[in-house]
């Protein structure tokens, strides 16, 4: 059986019905196969022979198809070209394959003249356009060249229909070749698989330059199945279309799934039609395919395949259990096993990597006989991803091999954590990577995507904590202001995570990578001997959140040692590793984080003040702030001081003299009798002089305290007074309320006192006159 | 109210004054300049053109920001005003007494005020020229220019009139007595070993009686007369004509004297009548010469 | 108030504030405030005739700045006055440009208020401001817990103390709205009982979260004649009226002591003057010098002569917001940003912003008629502004 006449018996069977509906162009199997006999003829008449390879540059289009079965048909090879694809690419697929050929639209003549010059090989161009340039030849009219002959197709089922480029993810993309038989066999699996009635309609937008739509459109053949093309996945006309051509099936990627279900659009269409979606070519999350499901009432039936192995190689029966997040069973006709590195098959439920066998698999990789033979080992072929069937036979992917992780001998599975994440009601969507470690080879680094903004790492960090073995909990977290690298089917590419790696997401403000290791290791080669003399400490650092730790800096005979853990520190800084960053390279103020509780302090606090001075600025390693870099302020300190006279002034100097003798003395107003302490020249009330004197106390009553926590230290000295201590207002004895006495309190009554507790002053053994001829007041018992 | 004032007391203290004082982006790159390069800058105005030395980041006058467009000024500038300091304090940066300058630096269009230094304090008048001298121990602040030092202002050369500043009626002279030694010595710089110069029992038989001296003797003295006195420095004597009156005897004191009789436009000479007389007035010698008066030098 | 002619505010200009401005000195800092001001009113330099500047005396250890500052002020050529008046430096040049304008000396004044603490000593500062023998070994200034232990008393402690965390929460919503504000810190309402616990406490139940800042900063305004400020300005900030209050022996009064605050005495004066006789209703928007969350708190009854919990209803009923029926301080207030010459100042220049209309995204929503502003500094000096929509 080969792929012409795999072509002709459907078309045999279902001529008149419609094969394709693109927009309002309906083509009947009948009008298909025509056109498909004339394009061979005409190609054969161009000269084309068997085994010539012929590329295809076309969007999704009737055209596609019937360039790709007439070419087929003379026994030469398809060679789809990928519709994204750049000058530099096509040029490299165009000079690796060396085909003679190439069926091109219009809309991508201007890459193409970008390096026909490059492409010695290219003899024949044949334009799909209104206006064929010069020296091209019209596919339009080709085809009206009228010979409708029918062509029967001598292909052995051996002989190569297709050469699909995979883009790659390591090196240069590879010439999948594909035989009649591959295609063949492919189809009938997934016929079999989904065994679908006849003649259903089925929507087809994913890209006919990949395998995916290639083989749904060439087994919908077999079962007369209507196709309904469209050029491009759109979602804005997606429901509109599925109501207008009562679609009932159609093949698609995960990003797919995500953006429909986003769409409010489909409230106002009738979707009755509709009995089922595939899913391939990228990984579904639970979720997704959950909400989805539960959404539109319709399942999906995830599969998995690979170029290499046509299309598809495995599927969730259709009509039997689909297991949420398994790949399915094995296509009918191909093998599935999982593996261990010397090729045997694994025990059920232990991880092994994916191979299959069957008639599907490739011819091998065109002009790459070392690849191909990595690739197909004694007939089956590696798929480089790692699963594990579980006892029904249901296969799981636990993830690519080239994404897992080495962790200090551990291995960690991306997948894992990624899909453990997208479950979290903040996130949107994670993917984990290794990063460099001098210690552990690798480290974890998870990039998530936030549903809410108000995701912080520390939540991230702390949910994986609580789910995962410690082992696997990322060490490092970033959340991405946009969306994930993707290539074009909207898989998001590892790969440049990795290149991103430690660094981050290049939109990023790029700031010098500090780390906190980086600050507390350089410690001790920053010491500032002036700042620790004489101070013997252990102050400890918590450092919460991504990157942090758990630090003791050990300052003793004008030497720091920095030690990991805490160690009996005298005072504890507990802080986020980001804001600790941040204070350090000066972009957050220390106090402004202490104000407001970012910086969290517990025991000896006048300690930590003394801390500021331990070290020399720390300068990030390379990079940093180019204004900060380049400029250098001048700043000029000084501490003066000028001598002061204080004039005491008759009535305040009678007062303190007074001290002398132990006596407290008060003013009275003549005219209303109010008394004022300390005294006053004049009476405030009646602006008249003050005369006469009284004197009060020494005991007295509390009147209203205020406990003061810091204190400043002197500028001309540096020293500050110990704090806590208690100021307050005295209501002495013969007072009445207005002539508080504001003075301290005995540090050591602090606890017991409280307002209306009876007082009395304690003298200064000296009195010179002074204020603090009284030291303070003391509880009377 | 029994108070009286000798209850009245003084409190001592002290009061602190600790600050900081950023020099902002303008006054950081002065100072940086002045340490690290040796260099003064300022900042000019593009509207009205004034350098502003220290530099500031407004023009007050024009309110323009001119903080970028910095100019490169001289180490030397001319003192506008100054005073004497002869008090002391604590803030100086030197012991009194010392002066305290504005000096306007060449480029510059404000003063800037610092100390000068190098002259005796009775001296020190406005308009003295001065340069700067940086610190070596440098602080980043101004006093990374140590002083101002006052420079001499004389040439090491003073030119000779030009044309234009000699006047008809200008003269100058010379006056050497003339030794038997000077005639000896010149007897044998040129050769001119004569007798009635060397031989006194040959020179008696000679009209003049005595040894006399050479007659180019007492009219080379009206060389320094011309090259440098009168016109001066510079000056080249393309013609000179001498006619001899009288001899000169051993111990004559001779005077060479040269005045300005005429200038000659065309070629921007001068004409001068030379007169050599002796201790008694008697006329020696007469002559006249054409001197090319030296001509301005690049200043 | 008796006046010769109408006076309106028609410019206003504020620096950054911020506690590191180390790239510019402080003739510099000025002059981004006075660029500003100009350019809001659309004037140049040249349309000033006299210059008032003024900052707390010495805090940057530095006598008479308003000589060297000219460079900065455009004061070169032109009349000057220095004021210097402690806190209140700000608001008592707001009056001083009033009196020059409204007499008739001159037609358009530009009045600087600034202060660079960064430069300074602080605390060294306000210490060496109070009494030598009495004050200097105690805390001073604002620091002061007595205010927080009175409303607890009065409230009890949790509502009390709730309401003062909310307040600070509020103005520092208000904050965020304000790109000139030194400090943002984006607090939730969610995070009030941890920081009532976790901020460091200073005096008493004063915490480190309830007081002001230090910060560096300018502002400049520009006073116009009633015939000027029309020709420049389509909505000028008319200044209605204006005074001034304080009590020397305010420092020995805290507690019991049955006086009437400067704050109430002033609210009373001036209100009895222009007939208000109901100021929640009549008073469209309040920006108050709070130096702190207690002191905002407590006097949000004085100014408005409540009696009872009339203020802490305010705050748990959210009125004082910037959508609410009395939005206070839509600027965060001085506990966002700081510099105390300044300050004073930045309270009547808000003020003056919210009538006429250019506080950007802080700008409260509802049509200001009458505002309200006011200026703290030491002795209870209390300076309060009315400023109005239309013409007085």
């Amino acid at each position: 059986m080969n792929l012409g006449k795999y072509i002709d018996d459907a078309v045999k069977k279902y001529r008149d019905l419609p094969y394709m509906q693109f927009y309002d162009r309906t083509i009947t199997y009948g009008d298909f196969s025509k056109k498909i006999n004339a394009l061979a003829n005409a190609l054969k008449k161009q000269g084309f022979k068997k085994g010539d390879f012929i590329h295809v540059w076309v969007q999704n289009s009737p055209e596609t198809l019937i360039a790709y079965y007439a070419i087929i048909k003379i026994g030469a090879v398809a060679g789809p070209i990928n519709g994204w694809w750049k000058a530099p690419e096509v040029e490299y697929l165009l000079n690796d394959s060396k085909g003679c050929g190439l069926i091109v639209e219009d809309q991508y003549l201007s890459i193409y003249n970008e390096i026909k010059d490059k492409c010695p090989n290219l003899k024949k161009i044949i334009e799909v356009s209104e206006k064929p340039a010069d020296g091209h030849i019209s596919f339009a009219a080709l085809l009206a060249e009228g010979d409708n002959t029918p062509f029967e197709s001598d292909a052995d089922p051996e002989d190569i229909a297709f050469i699909f480029y995979t883009s790659g993810t390591t090196g240069n993309p590879k010439g999948v070749l594909l035989s009649n038989k591959n295609v063949v066999a492919d189809a009938n699996g997934i016929n079999a698989a989904l065994n679908t009635d006849e003649n259903r309609n089925f929507l087809c937008f994913l890209p006919l330059f990949h395998v995916n739509a290639m083989l749904t459109c060439t087994s919908a053949l077999e079962k007369g199945h209507q196709i309904i093309l469209r050029k491009q996945f759109s979602a804005s006309e997606f429901w509109e279309v599925v109501e207008k051509y009562k679609v009932n099936f159609w093949s698609a990627v995960p990003a797919v799934y995500q953006i429909l279900l986003s769409d409010p659009t489909r409230q106002k269409f009738d979707l009755s039609s509709l009995e089922f979606g595939i899913c391939g070519a990228a990984p579904l999350t639970q979720e997704t395919m959950t909400n989805f499901q539960d959404t539109f009432g319709i399942p999906i039936v995830e599969g998995y395949g690979l170029t290499e192995g046509t299309c598809v190689s495995t599927i969730n029966p259709m009509n039997g259990v689909r297991k949420i997040g398994s790949i399915g069973l094995a296509l009918p006709g191909q093998e599935v096993l999982i593996v261990d590195e010397h090729g045997n098959e694994v025990p059920t439920g232990e991880r092994g990597e994916i191979v299959i066998k069957g008639d599907n698999v490739m011819k091998g990789y065109y002009n790459k006989p070392e690849e191909t033979a990595k690739t197909i080992i004694g007939g089956y072929l590696h798929t480089g991803d790692v699963g594990v069937k579980d006892a029904d036979g249901y296969i799981f992917i636990v993830d690519r091999m080239k994404d897992m992780i080495i962790r200090g001998g551990e291995n960690i599975y991306p997948k894992e954590i990624d899909n453990l994440l997208a479950g979290h009601p903040k996130i949107s969507e994670a993917a984990t990577v290794g990063v460099p470690d001098k210690t552990m080879g690798e480290e974890v680094k998870v990039f998530v995507v936030a549903e809410d903004d108000s995701l912080t790492e520390e939540e991230v960090i702390e949910y994986c904590k609580q789910n995962l073995a410690s082992f696997k909990v990322p060490k490092y977290v970033e959340i991405l202001s946009e969306d994930f690298p993707r290539s074009p089917i909207g898989k998001v590419l590892k790969k440049t995570l990795r290149e991103w790696g430690l660094k981050g997401s290049p939109t990023k403000p790029k700031g010098p990578e500090v780390t906190v290791n980086d600050i507390f290791g350089t410690m001790e080669s920053r010491v500032n001997p002036d700042g620790v003399k004489g101070i013997t400490a252990n102050y400890g650092y918590i450092i919460t959140g991504t990157g942090g730790g758990e630090y003791t800096v050990c300052v003793s005979d004008g030497r720091v040692q920095v030690k990991e853990g805490i160690h009996s520190p005298n005072v504890t800084t507990t802080c986020s590793a980001k804001d600790w960053i941040a204070i350090t390279l000066g972009k957050l103020d220390g106090m402004t984080a202490f104000t407001s509780g970012k910086l969290k302090v517990e025991g000896d606090m006048g300690l930590l003040g003394k801390a500021t001075k331990f070290f020399k600025k720390y300068t990030p390693p390379a990079g940093g702030d180019p204004v900060e870099k380049g400029e250098e302020l001048i700043v000029k300190k000084q501490i003066l001081s000028i001598p002061q006279k204080f004039s005491t002034g008759p009535v305040m100097g009678k007062f303190l003299n007074a001290f002398k003798d132990k006596k407290i003395l008060a003013n009275r107003c003549p005219k209303c009798g109010r008394l004022q302490l300390p005294p006053r020249e004049v009476c405030a009330e009646c602006v008249v002089r003050a005369a006469d004197w009284v004197e009060v106390g020494p005991d007295g009553v509390i009147s209203i305290m205020d406990v003061t926590f810091y204190a400043s230290p002197d500028p001309l000295t540096g020293e500050s007074r110990e704090t806590p201590y208690v100021s307050a207002h005295f209501l002495l004895d013969g007072c009445k309320g207005h002539e508080t006495l504001w003075h301290e309190l005995k540090p050591e009554d602090r606890d017991r006192a409280k307002k209306g507790d009876r007082v009395r002053p304690v003298w200064n053994e000296n009195r010179i006159g002074a204020i603090t001829d009284i030291l303070y007041f003391e509880l009377i018992d | 109210m029994s108070t009286a004032t000798n209850d009245c007391f003084i409190v001592n203290g002290k009061l602190a004054l600790p600050y900081q004082y950023f020099a902002g982006r303008a006054g950081s790159r002065f100072i940086i300049s002045l340490r690290d390069e040796k260099k003064i800058r300022g900042l000019k105005c593009q509207k009205c053109g004034k350098v502003f030395v220290p530099p500031r980041a407004t023009c007050e006058t024009c309110f323009e920001d001119i903080c970028e467009n910095w100019v490169d000024v001289k180490n030397t500038g001319v003192v506008t005003c100054f005073t004497i300091i002869r008090y002391k304090e604590p803030h100086q940066p030197v012991d009194p007494p010392y002066i305290l300058g504005l000096v306007k630096l060449d480029g510059a269009d404000t003063p800037l005020a610092h100390i000068v230094k190098g002259v005796p304090l009775s001296k020190m008048k406005t308009g003295l020229k001065v340069k700067a001298v940086f610190a070596k121990k440098t602080t980043g602040g101004i006093m990374d220019i140590d002083h101002f030092q006052v420079v001499d202002d004389k040439p090491k050369f003073e030119m000779g009139y030009s044309y234009d500043e000699l006047e008809i009626g200008m003269s100058a002279s010379f006056t050497k007595t003339i030794s038997e030694t000077d005639v000896y010595l010149f007897a044998g710089i040129s050769g001119d070993f004569n007798p009635m110069h060397m031989n006194e029992e040959f020179a008696k038989m000679t009209p003049f009686g005595t040894r006399i001296a050479h007659g180019a003797l007492p009219q080379s003295l009206i060389a320094p007369v011309l090259g440098m006195k009168l016109p001066g420095l510079g000056t080249v004597i393309p013609e000179i004509t001498v006619r001899f009156k009288r001899p000169t005897y051993f111990g004559d004191t001779i005077t060479a004297i040269g005045e300005v009789v005429e200038k000659i436009e065309k070629k921007r000479w001068v004409r001068m009548e030379l007169r050599w007389t002796n201790q008694k007035d008697e006329l020696v010698a007469e002559g006249s010469c054409l001197a090319i008066p030296p001509m301005p030098f690049n200043k | 108030m008796k006046k010769n002619r109408n006076v309106g505010i028609i410019g206003v200009g504020q620096s950054v504030f911020s506690s590191h401005r180390e790239e510019v000195n402080q003739p510099e800092m000025i002059h981004e405030a006075v660029l500003e001001a100009l350019q809001h009113a659309g004037m140049t330099i040249g349309d000033v005739d006299c210059i008032v500047h003024g900052n707390m005396e010495l805090f940057e250890m530095i006598h008479q700045p308003d000589l060297w500052h000219t460079l900065g002020t455009g004061a070169y050529g032109k009349e000057t006055l220095r004021v210097t008046t402690g806190g209140t430096t700000g608001a008592t040049l707001c009056c001083t440009a009033d009196y020059l304008v409204s007499s008739g000396l001159h037609d358009v004044v530009l009045a600087i208020g600034f202060e660079k603490l960064q430069e300074g000593h602080t605390t060294g500062g306000i210490t060496n401001m109070a009494d030598a023998l009495w004050a200097r070994q105690l805390q001073t200034g604002a620091l002061t817990g007595m205010t927080a232990a009175q409303v607890i008393e009065e409230f009890g402690e949790e509502r009390a103390k709730k309401a003062a965390m909310k307040y600070r929460i509020i103005m520092d919503k208000h904050a965020m709205k304000n790109k000139k504000a030194h400090r943002r810190l984006g607090l939730e309402f969610d995070q009030a009982d941890d920081l009532m616990v976790n901020s460091p406490a200073l005096v008493g139940e004063l915490r480190m979260i309830h007081m002001c800042s230090q910060s560096d900063g300018a502002c400049a305004m520009i006073f116009a004649s009633e015939e000027k400020a029309k020709q420049f300005c389509k909505q000028p900030a008319w200044i209605k009226d204006h005074i001034t209050v304080h009590r020397e022996e305010s420092f020995c009064l805290f507690g019991d002591a049955p006086v009437v605050y400067s704050h109430r005495y002033a609210a009373e004066k001036l209100f009895e003057r222009n007939g208000i006789k109901n100021p929640r209703k009549e008073i469209d928007m309040f920006e108050m010098y709070d130096p702190s969350s207690w002191w905002g708190l407590d006097w949000l009854r004085q100014f408005l002569l409540f009696e009872g919990d009339e203020h802490l209803k305010m705050v748990e009923n959210d009125d004082i917001t910037i959508d609410g029926s009395f939005p206070v301080n839509p600027s965060g207030g001085v506990t966002a940003s700081n510099p105390i010459g300044a300050t004073a100042m930045v309270r009547v220049a808000e003020a003056a912003l919210q009538i006429m209309g250019d506080a950007g995204d802080h700008q409260v929503k509802k049509t200001v008629n009458q505002a309200l502003a006011s200026g703290f500094g030491g002795t209870m000096w209390t300076v309060l502004f009315l400023l109005t929509r239309n013409v007085p």
